[in-house]
């Protein structure tokens, strides 16, 4: 009997605990799957975190979202497909969460989004880039542009001025990230009546690419197209100019080669190197004043396109948050995310498009001097 | 109390998957071990039973009983192919020859594209690796294992184990059992390999490299080698490990790396091996039999 009591009045007690926490904030749970530790896969993960970690608390100290208190809850998957299953299971059933930012790799998306399509809980990637990912189901977006969007406005571009008429190409063959940008290169050129001359391949951990660029030399193609990520695109640059590739011979690089590193590792040699991008630090506008500067002060360091592309994640969500009043109902506030048309943000206006893709203008960027600017036509 | 429970399995239920078929392929090695067999093959058998059942189930439309049997038919076939001249090798050469079958298939993996996708991989796989297939596979392997130790042919392995040329001489045909294990691993490890894929949607050949062949001997070297339940073992504490040290971040890997290391220097026998020097202890008379028969086997 009296342990009955007891357990009224502490249930009792509970409700109106959680009654006067309902009044206060309802805390909306995001969860931040990326990966922080486990090779190269942590150099994006941690700068989407950074990104996604800056925008939550610029919203909740802003008081934009009125009673609704966002939550980050970053969990680590090391680039591991396994854990990344692991952690969308426990975020949807433990942590139930309205909404899931990431997973950083291609490869953890296709095993791990599917959950989430089942389970109803929206998805938003902000480094996936591969094709296919929104196919997966109606709750997965993403806010990186694939490379099929960004290669052919760069492609027009090049195509303009310098009116090519050959191409060669060079890809990690054993990435998936860079056999599909090869793919999408290659179709893109066909398309564009540019013939192929050469078409060579390099493997992960490759640092010496003298013998494929020295048959690309013979081939003497107008330009250059190279399918790799940051750190193999710096080292294929800078050996092609020293084997005397011309510079009349322009290279082209992928979305993923975006870094800062690639100046560092290419020095003078990277001028001239043109590639696509949804975002890039100096565009100018106020809003991406504000956060390149909000994110130096924070993390003393610049954000690069993935940090970008996940602080407008987090404002996609809480701007659909506002929209769908609340997120009891998830189906609710995936028909909102979905809705996203001209929300302000860091590169421009931002809206999906019919197929939960970011629609964004692509920016064509040039190397100058050790840093990318836009392209001038 | 039942809406807890299902709550907890489906927040946990990949770990459980994980953690059960770590175990299989614990004891495909366990397999392995037991004839002093230190294989790195295991990426390369998985890898073949888990392209082969996918294109089983998604090219030819098998059910999937049948196409995880063909996978695991095809890795017990790659076994006895590789079985047959590298098993004539010993140590380090058997080592080596073996991480080259691994490195070899994941090299064909990464240019047949017609049928394994290249480096993009298979994605859109039907799930159909339930707990339970998973669960009964490891059950029958350690009935298999707990019934081959007190055989014939259980006594005249570990008899190879302790010393071959004294097995050999003493009547045992080496190469034989040797290679009939061998192909028993490759088997199990097929199996592991084609429930693994229609577990996550998604293979490719990063999948089963090198990382799959050593993580694959550490749940049971880890475990124990001599004890039943050492892959097991090992397996589930080596799954679970670092979802429990999550919380650390950056720290993970280190604190990972460091209890692995203190595991091997201060209990070489494997965890299991606790066990067995507290039930030695009780009768001292054989505590001095158990280390002498530890040391000869090591």
């Amino acid at each position: 009997m009296k342990r009955s009591v007891f357990a009224l009045l502490l249930s009792a007690a509970g409700a109106m605990a959680f009654s006067s926490a309902a009044l206060s904030e309802t805390p909306v749970n995001i969860g931040i799957v990326q990966a922080t530790s486990g090779g190269s896969a942590a150099l994006y993960g941690l700068m989407q975190k950074n990104g996604a970690e800056l925008a939550i608390d610029e919203i909740n100290t802003s008081g934009k979202l009125g009673d609704y208190k966002l939550v980050g809850i970053h969990q680590d998957d090391a680039g591991d497909r396994g854990q990344s299953v692991n952690i969308f299971q426990r975020l949807i059933n433990q942590e139930k969460v309205a909404v899931i930012l990431g997973p950083t790799l291609a490869t953890s998306a296709f095993a791990a989004d599917p959950l989430a399509q089942k389970a109803g809980v929206p998805v938003i990637a902000s480094s996936n880039t591969a094709p296919g990912i929104t196919d997966m189901g109606d709750y997965i977006f993403r806010t990186s542009p694939p490379e099929s969007m960004v290669f052919p406005g760069v492609l027009a571009y090049v195509k303009k001025k310098y009116s090519p008429k050959t191409a060669a190409q060079i890809y990690g063959i054993d990435d998936t990230l860079m056999k599909s940008a090869y793919a999408v290169h290659k179709k893109a050129l066909e398309s564009e009546d540019i013939k192929i001359v050469a078409t060579e391949t390099f493997q992960k951990g490759d640092v010496d690419y003298s013998a494929q660029l020295t048959k690309i030399k013979a081939a003497n193609p107008d330009i250059l197209v190279i399918g790799g990520l940051a750190e193999e695109t710096a080292n294929i640059v800078r050996q092609a100019r020293q084997l005397g590739i011309p510079p009349s011979t322009v290279i082209l690089g992928a979305n993923a080669a975006i870094s800062n590193k690639l100046a560092e590792l290419a020095g003078a040699t990277a001028d001239g190197f043109t590639v696509g991008s949804g975002w890039f630090i100096q565009y100018d506008s106020p809003k991406n004043k504000a956060f390149v500067e909000a994110y130096r002060k924070r993390y003393s360091s610049d954000p690069d396109n993935f940090a970008a592309q996940a602080y407008t994640s987090v404002y996609v969500v809480a701007d659909a948050v506002k929209r769908a009043g609340g997120v009891s109902d998830l189906k609710k506030l995936r028909d909102a995310i979905a809705a996203t048309k001209d929300l302000e943000a860091n590169n421009g206006s931002f809206s999906f498009d019919a197929h939960r893709e970011p629609a964004v203008t692509p920016k064509v960027l040039v190397m100058k001097g050790g840093k990318f600017i836009l392209a001038a036509d | 109390m039942s809406a807890w429970i299902s709550q907890f399995f489906a927040s946990y239920s990949n770990i459980i998957d994980l953690c059960l078929l770590n175990s299989l392929v614990g004891y495909g090695l366990f397999l392995a071990l037991s004839a002093n067999m230190f294989s790195l093959a295991t990426g390369g058998f998985m890898a073949l039973g888990a392209y082969c059942s996918v294109y089983c189930t998604m090219e030819l439309g098998f059910p999937f009983a049948p196409a995880v049997f063909a996978g695991a038919l095809l890795a017990a076939l790659g076994a006895a192919a590789i079985g047959a001249p590298v098993l004539r090798l010993r140590g380090d050469y058997f080592m080596l020859a073996t991480f080259a079958f691994t490195e070899v298939i994941r090299v064909i993996a990464l240019n047949w594209d017609s049928v394994t996708g290249g480096a993009i991989g298979i994605f859109s796989i039907p799930r159909h690796t339930e707990t339970w297939h998973l669960a009964l596979a490891v059950a029958v392997v350690i009935y298999v294992a707990y019934t081959l130790r007190r055989s014939y042919f259980g006594r005249a392995i570990a008899a190879v184990k302790q010393d071959d040329v004294v097995a050999q001489s003493m009547g045992v045909n080496v190469f034989m059992h040797r290679l009939s294990l061998f192909i028993a691993s490759g088997f199990i490890c097929g199996a592991a390999g084609a429930l693994a894929a229609h577990l996550n949607y998604f293979i490719g050949p990063g999948d089963f490299g090198l990382v799959r062949s050593v993580d694959a001997l550490t749940y049971p070297i880890l475990g124990g080698v001599n004890a039943l339940a050492g892959p097991l073992i090992g397996a589930i504490f080596t799954t679970l490990l670092p979802e429990a040290l999550r919380f650390s971040n950056q720290l993970r890997e280190i604190l990972m790396g460091a209890l692995v290391v203190a595991i091997v220097l201060y209990l070489p026998g494997g965890a299991m091996s606790v066990f067995k020097l507290r039930w030695f202890g009780v009768r001292a008379g054989e505590t001095k039999l158990a280390a002498a028969t530890e040391q000869a086997q090591s």
